[in-house]
């Protein structure tokens, strides 16, 4: 009853995360692949819905093993959608529509075997797993090597195709990409152990089902059988929905990172800005403050702010310093700027005399980058506020 | 009312900018220049000079077939795009602006430009609205820039994301 319910709420969260994916469709800049994207969360609600034993019970009141022709074809209908996910993202539209639509005709193809050998008058009674019967009705095997070709080469396609993907993705997308990479990779492995059953049953001619003499499964990998049958699908499932949760909260979770990030840095720079700017008050007068932007909540822009002011300020400083003895230092960098700032408090005249000296940072040449020259200016923030801390007025 | 509507209009020229100009990944203010040149329809040249005390530390001049902004070659290259796009937002907003060199000071500071050439520098240090409009630019364009910087930078990278991140 816990792995019935358990399906359920899968289910459930597949169709509700399909009807949020629909729903901003046309707002996606890749909408067929959003499509493809509804398509295959669909798709696994009906899955985890037909694999409910409550479902397949009611199902098969009316077609015996209704529930697993149901399940496995919805099955395949996620591995097209998956593989039309990928197509519309590695390829533009115009390039992928004919491969999507080869797929799509192999899915038809494949569906029609399915109910024709499902269908087909059995000698044996079906009892949910086929691994017993193969070599009994070949009809069967047909049924089983259809169903796991397809959906070993449509992950095949969707394996090769998102190793591609997770070297360009941003790093929290990239672990969901490989989640489900690797559920890909375990689903192939799944669908050639499917044929590989089919075949030792055809060649040796065994009757032997999975799990124990009745058939039935005790532990999810208490046998190879049993792996293949329940322990690899639930494995596949978990991994699957695990990628797919971590992809649909990357951007968020890319967000919060970096909106902390900035909090933290924007935080850090504080000491050294509040010394710079009240020592050159005049780099105030020069810009802007980040109240009258449109949204001064934005720490983006504040940090914004808050680099260009510091910044400004060192360069309005730069003639009260002498050059670090050691570039590259923060310490030694700060230091320069506290004495920079103690000189122009005293009414230093400036060292230099025009035109400037160059501006005696790490290294004023280097064309830095924003996010290399802000982590070098915390870093200088640091050791600035251990000089405070010390009480250090020397000049450098 | 009206400093509202500067501001808006200064923040609907960013965004024209940002949508039809577009800024290049990874960001460069030359490959940027590169790409506003052909929208601005005229070239932009850029002339490094040295700061020194009382001077300002960037400037524009709208000459007859091209504008030229000079910035201070003695700071961090993430500064100098700063003080460039200060320029740039006088330039966008064809700002007035007012004389601040002497000629002796234009030699001083870039003895390798004819003197005509920076003869009409736009003071950063300047109060004036312009001065908060072209600030204003510089800051919301160079934060749509470092936003967009963490986003993948080749397309399908962009088209990856939109599919199975957003």
């Amino acid at each position: 009853m816990t792995a019935a319910l358990l399906f359920y709420v899968c289910a459930a969260a597949s169709f509700a995360a399909a009807l949020l994916r629909l729903s901003r469709v046309r707002t996606n800049p890749n909408p067929r692949g959003a499509q493809a994207y509804g398509l295959i969360l669909v798709a696994m609600a009906v899955t985890f819905t037909a694999m409910a034993t409550p479902t397949q019970a009611w199902i098969n009141q009316s077609v015996p093993d209704g529930g697993k022709l149901l399940g496995n074809t919805s099955t395949l209908v996620a591995a097209f959608g998956v593989v039309a996910l990928s197509l519309y993202t590695r390829w533009p539209v115009e390039q992928a529509g004919p491969k999507v639509r080869r797929r799509a005709l192999w899915l038809a193809v494949t569906a029609a075997v399915l109910l024709v050998t499902f269908f087909w008058p059995h000698p044996v009674v079906l009892t949910g797993s086929f691994d017993g019967l193969y070599a009994l009705d070949p009809s069967l095997a047909i049924y089983t090597v259809a169903y796991a070709s397809y959906l070993g080469i449509a992950l095949i396609d969707f394996v090769r195709l998102s190793l591609q993907f997770i070297g360009q993705a941003p790093p929290v997308l990239r672990w969901g990409l490989r989640l489900l990479a690797t559920a890909g990779a375990l689903g192939v492995t799944y669908a050639a152990s499917k044929i590989a059953i089919v075949v030792h049953r055809l060649v040796t001619g065994s009757r032997a089902g999975t799990g124990n003499e009745d058939g039935v499964c005790h532990a999810a990998f208490s046998s190879v059988g049993c792996t293949v049958a329940v322990g690899g699908p639930g494995l596949v499932a978990l991994l699957l929905i695990a990628g797919v949760v971590a992809c649909a909260y990357s951007a968020r979770l890319e967000n919060l990172a970096q909106w902390t990030a900035s909090i933290r840095t924007y935080r850090r720079l504080e000491p050294l800005w509040r010394a710079v700017t009240t020592a050159v008050p005049e780099v105030h007068r020069s810009g802007l403050p980040a109240d009258d932007l449109e949204d001064p909540r934005d720490i983006r822009v504040r940090l914004n702010r808050r680099y260009v002011e510091i910044r400004d300020g060192l360069l309005l400083l730069s003639p009260y310093r002498i050059p670090a003895p050691s570039p590259g230092d923060a310490h030694a960098e700060a230091a320069a700027i506290r004495s920079a700032i103690e000189a122009k408090r005293a009414g230093h005249e400036p060292v230099h005399d025009s035109p400037a000296a160059p501006l005696a940072h790490h290294d004023s040449t280097v064309d830095l980058d924003r996010a290399t020259d802000t982590a070098w200016l915390e870093r200088v923030a640091r050791e600035f506020t251990n000089l405070q801390g010390k009480g250090v007025v020397a000049r450098a | 009312m009206e400093l509202q509507r500067l501001r808006d209009e200064c923040e609907g020229l960013v965004e024209a900018v940002v949508t039809e100009v577009g800024l290049p990944r990874p960001w460069s203010i030359n490959a940027f220049l590169d790409r506003l040149e052909p929208w601005h329809g005229r070239e932009i040249d850029l002339c490094a000079v040295r700061w020194a005390v009382g001077e300002s530390t960037g400037g524009w001049q709208r000459r007859g077939d091209h504008d030229v902004i000079a910035y201070p070659e003695n700071t961090t290259g993430a500064h100098q795009d700063h003080i460039i796009c200060h320029e740039l937002g006088h330039m966008l907003q064809q700002h007035e602006g007012q004389c601040v060199l002497s000629v002796a000071e234009a030699r001083a500071i870039a003895p390798s430009l004819s003197l005509t050439a920076l003869g009409h520098l736009l003071q950063r240090a300047d109060q004036a609205q312009e001065e908060r409009d072209a600030e204003r630019f510089a800051t919301l364009l160079l934060t749509y820039a470092h936003a967009d910087a963490s986003r993948p930078a080749t397309e399908l990278g962009r088209r990856v994301e939109a599919t199975f991140g957003l």
